[in-house]
C-alpha cells in the first residue's frame, strides 16, 4: 500500500469526525442517568417522608414506570456508548445497595425523620450523577 | 529499517471500511441506520463493506428483533479494535513522517 503524509493525514481526520459523531451520539446516557438520580430522589423522600402503605401504593408504581420510560428510551438509542455495560452494571449495583441500606434501616429506625430520608435520598442519586458525568466526559472526542 | 506504511491493515484501509471501522470504535454498539448515514453511503453498499470486516473477524452483526421489525446493529471485536488500533498508529507514524523505529524520515 503507497500511502503519502498527506493521505495519512487525510485519514487520521476522517477517523476524528467519525469517532467525535458517535461519541456525540452516546451521550444520552448522561441523560437517562440524570432522570434516573431525580427519580430515586423522589422515590425515597415520598418513601421515607409519608411513610404508608397509600405511598407505597403509589410512589413504588410510579417509580417503575419512570424505569420502564426509561429503559424503553435507551432501547431506541442508536449507539451504545463505550463501557456502557460495565458503567450501567456499576450504576445499578452501587445505586442497590444505598437504595435498599436507606430503606431497611430508614423504616425500622427513623420513620419520617428527614436527617435520615433527606442525605438517603440524596446518596443515591451519586452513582447515576457519576456515571452521568463519566458519560458525558466520554461523549467528547479523545483524538 | 521498514516503513510504517508496511504496519498499515489491507482491510481496514479502504476508505468506507475505514470510516465504519472508526466510527464503530468510539462506542460499543453501533445501530447500522446510524453507521449508514454518518459514513453516507447505501443500504447495499455498507452491507457489502460490513460482510468483508465481518469475514475479517473484525466486525460482529447483531440483529434483534424489535415488535415486527429486525433492528441490525455493529460493533468491533477485540481484534478489529487491535487492529485499527495498529492501522492509525502507522497512519500517525506516516503522517509524522517516522520510520518502525522511531526514525525520522529524510
Amino acid at each position: 500500500m503507497d500511502v503519502g503524509r498527506e493521505e495519512a493525514l487525510g485519514a487520521l481526520e476522517q477517523a476524528e469526525a467519525m469517532d467525535a459523531h458517535t461519541r456525540g451520539r452516546g451521550r444520552w446516557y448522561a441523560g437517562y442517568a440524570t432522570v434516573y438520580a431525580a427519580a430515586s430522589c423522589g422515590l425515597l423522600l415520598a418513601l421515607g417522608l409519608m411513610p404508608s402503605p397509600v405511598t407505597v401504593a403509589w410512589a413504588t408504581p410510579l417509580f417503575l414506570v419512570v424505569i420502564a420510560g426509561l429503559t424503553a428510551f435507551a432501547l431506541s438509542r442508536p449507539v451504545q456508548p463505550r463501557g456502557y455495560k460495565a458503567l450501567h452494571g456499576g450504576m445499578i449495583a452501587a445505586w442497590s445497595g444505598i437504595y435498599t441500606l436507606t430503606v431497611v434501616v430508614g423504616a425500622t429506625a427513623f420513620p419520617g425523620e428527614m436527617l435520615w430520608w433527606g442525605p438517603g435520598a440524596l446518596a443515591s442519586a451519586v452513582p447515576p450523577l457519576v456515571v452521568a458525568y463519566v458519560a458525558l466526559r466520554r461523549g467528547r472526542s479523545t483524538r | 529499517m521498514s516503513h510504517p506504511r508496511s504496519r498499515l491493515d489491507e482491510v481496514i484501509h479502504s476508505p468506507v471500511r475505514f470510516s465504519v471501522v472508526a466510527a464503530l470504535a468510539a462506542a460499543d454498539r453501533v445501530e447500522f441506520r446510524f453507521v449508514r448515514d454518518t459514513v453516507e453511503v447505501s443500504d447495499s453498499a455498507l452491507s457489502k463493506q460490513v460482510s468483508v470486516l465481518e469475514e475479517a473477524g473484525y466486525v460482529k452483526v447483531h440483529k434483534t428483533a424489535v415488535g415486527r421489525r429486525t433492528r441490525t446493529s455493529l460493533s468491533l471485536t477485540r481484534e478489529g479494535r487491535d487492529a485499527f488500533a495498529r492501522h492509525v498508529e502507522a497512519l500517525r507514524d506516516i503522517a509524522a513522517g517516522r520510520l518502525a523505529d522511531g526514525a525520522e524520515q529524510v
